[in-house]
């Protein structure tokens, strides 16, 4: 039995019905997703950590240290996408996906792309997407 | 201790930047002149701060920064710029860059930095 814990910027209440946070590190909070053998066993939230100019690896360290496995973001800077790698957990890139529950079913299907380098804001980036 | 590291060839004119630094007594400072030194020492001994000079002999600094950053994403960077501060964000958007500092940094550019760096680590101000 596999679990994998996906995490989802989202915008209050959180949850699957919710809609995605645009820019992940600047979200209301985060929707927690625990998929076992490719199916939700539990949706819950987390609280987003404040953090001010080049503080940026502050929310990526507060979801590798609740366990989180996978991040679906829509905007994120180079630098927390090399942080998000160097601590393991894969970016998807979900930009396209309305609400959280929609993410999660593109996540399920397999249809996500990693979230590339070409994605990232400014830095060298090519999609304006986020500002983080 | 603060761990930092400055990379820069212009040793004299950074001197009042290196000076207001290393008068905190919690900071120990490193020194190299070259984007590849400054590569080799991140990958080995991880600075919590790496100041990055804009007339290093191999490397703009916002690419340096960038190389830095596949290396090891938690080192925090300042960087020496001649670029507005609105350009300097347009041109370093995304990669979380804690300051830019002036092409001529005083000391007390260094109490700035030391005290924006404690902010965002969660360290505790000395008074």
């Amino acid at each position: 039995m596999k679990t994998t814990v996906v995490a989802i910027p989202s915008t209050h209440p959180g949850g699957l019905d919710s809609a995605l946070g645009a820019h992940f590190g600047h979200c209301d909070l985060y929707t927690l997703v625990e998929v076992v053998d490719g199916q939700v066993q539990k949706v819950r939230t987390l609280p987003n950590v404040p953090h001010e100019q080049g503080g940026c690896m502050a929310p990526v360290n507060h979801l590798a240290q609740n366990g989180v496995q996978v991040l679906i973001a829509g905007g994120m800077g180079m630098r927390p996408l090399m942080g998000f790698t160097q601590v393991g957990i894969a970016v998807l890139y979900g930009a396209d996906s309305q609400t959280v529950g929609d993410a999660v079913k593109a996540f399920l299907s397999g249809t996500l792309q990693q979230f590339t380098s070409e994605f990232t804001c400014g830095g060298g980036g090519g999609q304006q997407t986020g500002r983080m | 201790m603060l761990h930092l590291l400055l990379v820069s060839a212009r040793q004299e004119t950074l001197h009042p930047l290196a000076e207001g630094l290393a008068a905190d007594p919690e900071v120990r400072l490193d020194e190299v002149s070259s984007g590849a030194e400054a590569l080799r020492f991140v990958s080995s001994n991880p600075p919590q701060l790496a100041i990055i000079d804009f007339e290093l002999p191999d490397r703009e600094p916002l690419p340096l920064v960038r190389e830095l950053l596949t290396v090891n994403a938690m080192v925090n960077t300042a960087v020496v710029s001649p670029l507005t501060e609105e350009e300097f964000h347009e041109a370093s958007e995304g990669l979380g860059i804690l300051a830019r500092l002036p092409v001529l940094p005083r000391p007390s550019d260094a109490v700035e930095l030391l005290c924006r760096l404690r902010q965002i680590l969660g360290l505790n101000i000395p008074p």
